[in-house]
């Protein structure tokens, strides 16, 4: 079979011709966007440092200040490349991509795939189910298959996989169209079963839609990405940037607003960025079968896990293979109607980010990976910075305690001099650097915010007040949990270093608020440090008991935040898009899910109808509203 | 149908609704550079042997090779 490649690169290639004369993505803006985001990324981190140098110069200088303005520079330059994303994104003018038109009938075949491990099958089958009827409205049933790939290990789990994708099969008289497959042993995890499925039956289809088990799609987006794919015979994988929806506590609403206040901006200066060398996040993404069979077969890595083994971050490495391979690789932020769920507390959120520390810490070993794009190996690069940030921040907090405390005065009678030499008062450059660290925290979002208001997307997210008091809370929160976030995040990366394989357990998606017990049992180690730190920094440096306090303050109280923000939240604040207007995909779900519950706990020979539950999932939704959600 | 915990009766009721066959081939990529050693394990005194040849020219690594026992370096 002849390798597949991007058309572009074939000699006897038309697709010049054939293509739309629309702007392309431009290289040129690629490129100028990568050079202003480092440029002011390394700017601000230089200027970090000057200031730290010529604070501490002032007053004593030792080795101890020289790892902090290591520390400083490199913690500022991962802040400022953040901040800078969010500039990018609030200037960057989407390019029109090519697209077939909608008169244009769809010629390939796509398969929708939806990998399970050990989740709730009621909930996985009921998205199913929502999306298959959204893909009816579309008119894409006879394109599309739906496939369930199952790497569930429990039998009994499996057994009601089985009995409610009957269920499915039956409702939706999916024969023929919906398939269901259990791997006897998860070789590969989630990759190895994407993985298993293309071997196995890719030969068939044209397009792949990967999703993860708590996805949901409009058939009207998927539409729109298939029609993007048959324009670009280029295009290898198109991303779309999902919502979070579903959110129900405190911590989960302020994810889920900040997901789609915020996200959006960061995911149009990502896009800028990474213009062919797009991202790729695992899941609700459109991939090019041929171009992903021959681009993205994950070998195991030589050597043990953590660091050897399986890639279990597969996503970033398939993105940087088809880029290698010369596919373009896009995120299209434009695309709406993509949806996924979120941590419901900090618990599930630390034990999601232990397993994807894991996987991106693993990158350290493809950073060398022959032929790859620069880029890539840039992203794998800002992948593990990402994980080793905080312990930089700590280790920054932790030096600074000794060199506070070995600090010498400055010498007011150097060598040589009669009169006393005052050295010139540098602490209005500490107090600069801090107030500079600050704003590029909050510079960004505030940014994004006076854009919303000034567009009148404040609209959406409840009004400007409401919208004002939900991202000021946002901060709020965010700057309390961070501290415990960055406790979380420093286990992670030394279990990792110190050879502990996390492996990879289920997410217990939907659960309960977290009891203060379970918190004090996820974060009593937390408190301890919390406590700890702080009475040595008042034992050894009080001076610097301030400065500690707002860190060493939320990991005393690590427990109780952990508990709280885990509980059930109103809609005061946190309001989003898709509470007011809920997505047809999204109300189809809920309604499949409450009916195929409400049966399952119904005694033999009642029906839905019983309980004023519509037996029948209402198909049509008015054309406005799902139009609504592919646009966002 | 009728689903219960027993795996084989659960995979022989699904064995319809698996995906139809059609095989794609899926080459595994090259993501480590492959060293460049005759032998799989090379003994220490081996690699220090073949650092010079990677460093230096072919030439070169000859002349150092014969003053090595001179100039210690290996």
């Amino acid at each position: 079979m002849p390798r597949p490649t991007p058309v572009r690169d074939r000699p006897d290639s038309d697709a010049g011709q054939s293509r739309p004369p629309q702007r392309p993505v431009s290289r040129r803006g690629t490129r100028t966007a990568r050079v202003v985001a480092l440029t002011l990324a390394f700017a601000a981190a230089t200027e970090a440092v000057v200031l730290f140098l010529q604070y501490a110069l002032s007053i004593s200088f030792d080795a101890l200040d020289v790892v902090r303005a290591v520390l400083i520079g490199v913690t500022t330059f991962w802040l400022a490349w953040g901040a800078t994303q969010s500039f990018v994104g609030l200037f960057y003018r989407e390019p029109a991509v090519p697209r077939l038109p909608d008169s244009a009938p769809i010629a390939g075949r796509t398969a929708v795939l939806m990998p399970v491990y050990n989740e709730d099958p009621v909930a996985v089958l009921a998205r199913v189910s929502a999306m298959d009827v959204s893909l009816a409205e579309a008119g894409l049933t006879a394109q599309v298959d739906i496939a369930v790939l199952s790497d569930t290990r429990s039998d009994a789990i499996a057994a009601e996989e089985a009995r409610w994708f009957a269920r499915l099969v039956a409702e939706r008289d999916g024969v023929g169209r919906m398939f269901y497959r259990r791997r006897a042993q998860n070789t590969g995890k989630k990759a190895g079963n994407i993985e298993d499925f293309i071997r196995s039956s890719g030969g068939r289809y044209d397009y792949a839609l990967i999703l993860d088990a708590d996805s949901l799609m409009e058939g009207a987006t998927l539409a729109e990405m298939i029609r993007r794919m048959e324009a670009a015979p280029d295009l290898g994988l198109l991303q779309t940037l999902p919502r979070i929806v579903n959110a129900r506590s405190l911590f989960g609403r302020a994810m889920q607003f900040a997901a789609a206040f915020y996200s959006p901006i960061f995911a149009r200066g990502l896009a800028a960025m990474q213009g062919t060398t797009g991202p790729f996040w695992g899941h609700n993404a459109l991939v090019r079968v041929q171009a992903f069979a021959w681009s993205c077969g994950l070998p195991q890595l030589s050597g043990k896990p953590p660091f050897g083994g399986p890639i279990m971050s597969h996503d970033y490495v398939e993105a940087a293979l088809l880029a290698r391979a010369g596919w373009t690789v896009r995120l299209d932020p434009d695309l709406g109607g993509s949806f996924e769920e979120g941590p419901e507390d900090m618990v599930e959120f630390a034990q999601r980010d232990r397993r994807w520390c894991q996987g991106n810490l693993q990158y350290v070993r493809l950073l060398g990976a022959p032929r790859m794009r620069l880029w890539s190996r840039y992203v794998f690069l800002q992948a593990i910075l990402s994980y080793i940030s905080p312990l930089l921040w700590l280790g920054l907090l932790i030096v600074s305690v000794p060199a506070a405390m070995w600090q010498i005065g400055p010498d007011y009678f150097p060598a040589g001099q009669i009169f006393p030499v005052f050295p010139s008062d540098e602490t209005a450059k500490a107090i600069g650097l801090a107030v500079g660290i600050g704003a590029l925290l909050v510079l960004p979002k505030l940014a994004i915010f006076l854009k919303a208001w000034w567009t009148g997307a404040v609209r959406l997210f409840g009004g400007t007040g409401r919208s004002f008091a939900s991202a000021t809370a946002e901060l709020a929160l965010s700057t309390v949990i961070a501290p415990v976030m960055l406790m979380f995040t420093t286990r992670s990366v030394l279990q990792v270093l110190t050879g502990r394989d996390g492996g990879w357990p289920a997410n217990a998606r939907g659960d309960g608020a977290v009891s203060l017990r379970t918190a004090w049992a996820a974060s009593w180690w937390i408190m301890l440090v919390g406590a700890g730190g702080l009475i040595a920094t008042y034992l050894l440096a009080a001076e610097l008991l301030p400065w500690m306090l707002p860190v060493g303050g939320p990991m005393l109280l690590a427990a109780p935040i952990v508990s709280f923000t885990s509980r059930r939240h109103g809609a005061a604040v946190f309001a989003v898009p898709q509470e007011r207007h809920v997505p047809p995909v999204l109300a189809r779900y809920r309604l499949t899910r409450a009916r195929w519950v409400a049966e399952a706990a119904m005694p033999e020979g009642t029906s839905a109808r019983d309980l004023s539950l519509p037996a029948v999932v209402p198909v049509a939704a008015p054309r406005k509203t799902v139009k609504a959600a592919l646009h966002g | 149908m009728t689903f219960h915990a027993d795996p084989l009766a659960t995979r022989a009721a699904m064995a319809p609704h698996m995906p139809p066959a059609a095989p794609l081939e899926m080459p595994q990529q090259v993501l480590e550079r492959r060293a460049r050693h005759r032998s799989a394990q090379p003994t220490p005194r081996q690699r220090g042997r073949r650092l010079l040849p990677r460093l230096l020219s072919l030439r070169m690594a000859r002349l150092m090779r014969l003053a090595s026992p001179v100039l210690r370096l290996r």
